[in-house]
């Protein structure tokens, strides 16, 4: 009977207890205003617990624990997300990237090789591994890439826009001019094309 | 009119090489827009974004006859108002980008997003008070929406107030605990430090 009274009590009081439990994030104010590793590693692990149904999600987690600097959970969320969609050009770039943004040159540029051994017709994918490498100033590899769309696709003027924009911040102003006269050559009549050349440039001003 | 058509041919034909392109990026900013705007947009936001370009190239009264045709043609959307006060920030003009966030929450009262996107916008241009009391409005609006509870966190890390950034991270995970996705988003705000997703 003794034994069962101060069972209850015990469990009263855990109830009551408001520490979180070693190993368990408490995500209030103070937490999120903390250690940025310790941020980065909990919601990722939190957004696996939840078991995402989508690679680029997973991809994504992988990203968040590249920067938490736990590369050996990064792999592993890459290598499931790969698994799920081994010929996804989006998952494969989105991979890619992460190692691009987090200074894993040669992991990042055998990850953009993926996406034209494996979905070398994925145009968004092509496009979006050109813009990358572009930002961080691989402007060859970037050109090859956009050498790969241009097969593809002759008259994307969006995508063309999309690259000089990314040499242009990057400091690659000549290399950008070709791409913007290319593009108002397939459309002369665009108003979103002006637009957003006028943007571009006004944005960009401070870099010229 | 006819007369101003005629008069436009000549631009409209002119061809932009790359050689232009390699040019003075004011002038380039402020001619782009001028061809946008010979091609006549009916849209207000694209009106307000030409009067933004021909602010940077300094052609004021230019960029003010923009903001005016885009607010005839939409005086009840908060976003225009928002693209209006951008412009503003950028030009550095920050009483009138005030005044353009007051018509945005006086004639559009319910648009959360337009709300959060000008309090982003604000806060990247360092209106660190303006910018917290308008998310404020924008979340009693609707607490639920961890996507623009995100959007703020995100940006106030981009301009290092890691306390402001928790209070609407913490926000946005008490909204909705169970969405892979808004942890996902929250980690890649940090891994970002807050920079614009691409």
């Amino acid at each position: 009977m003794r034994a069962a009274l101060l069972l209850l009590a015990t469990l009263s009081l855990a109830a009551q207890d408001p520490t979180p439990r070693p190993g368990v994030a408490l995500f209030d104010e103070a937490f999120f205003a903390g250690d940025r590793r310790a941020i980065l590693e909990a919601c990722a692990d939190k957004a696996r617990s939840l078991k995402p149904k989508d690679a680029k999600y997973l991809a994504e987690c992988g990203r968040a624990y590249l920067a938490a600097l736990d590369k050996p959970k990064a792999e592993a969320a890459f290598r499931e997300a790969e698994l799920r969609e081994p010929k996804d050009g989006l998952v494969l770039r989105l991979i890619a990237q992460a190692w691009l943004k987090h200074g894993f040159k040669s992991e990042a540029l055998e990850g953009y090789g993926k996406i034209l051994q494996r979905d070398p017709k994925n145009k968004d994918a092509v496009t979006q591994a050109a813009v990358d490498l572009a930002e961080v100033g691989l402007v060859t590899e970037a050109e090859r890439y956009m050498g790969v769309l241009v097969l593809l696709d002759k008259d994307a003027w969006e995508r063309f826009l999309l690259f000089g924009r990314a040499l242009l911040v990057a400091g690659q102003r000549k290399k950008a001019a070709p791409w913007f006269a290319r593009a108002t050559a397939l459309k002369p009549s665009e108003e979103k094309l002006f637009l957003e050349l006028s943007r571009t440039f006004a944005e960009a001003q401070s870099l010229m | 009119m006819l007369a101003c058509w005629l008069l436009a041919l000549p631009l409209l034909s002119q061809g932009l090489d790359e050689a232009a392109f390699r040019g003075d990026a004011r002038h380039l900013a402020a001619a782009c827009a001028d061809r946008a705007r010979l091609l006549r947009p009916k849209d207000a936001k694209l009106l307000a974004e030409y009067g933004r370009a021909f602010l940077v190239a300094g052609e004021r009264a230019k960029a003010e006859e923009c903001f005016q045709l885009a607010r005839i043609e939409s005086p009840r959307d908060g976003d225009v108002h928002r693209l209006i006060a951008v412009a503003w920030l950028r030009g550095g003009q920050r009483t009138e980008a005030l005044k353009a966030i007051a018509d945005m929450q006086s004639l559009d009262p319910k648009a959360k997003n337009a709300f959060t996107r000008a309090a982003v916008n604000l806060q990247d241009f360092g209106l660190a008070k303006e910018a917290d009391s308008l998310m404020e409005r924008a979340w009693i609006l609707d607490p639920s929406d961890w996507q623009n509870c995100i959007l703020f966190g995100r940006a106030a890390l981009r301009k290092a107030r890691r306390d402001a950034a928790g209070k609407w991270f913490a926000r946005a995970s008490q909204a909705k605990p169970q969405e892979e996705r808004m942890w996902n988003a929250i980690a890649l705000a940090y891994a970002d430090s807050g920079a614009e997703p691409n």
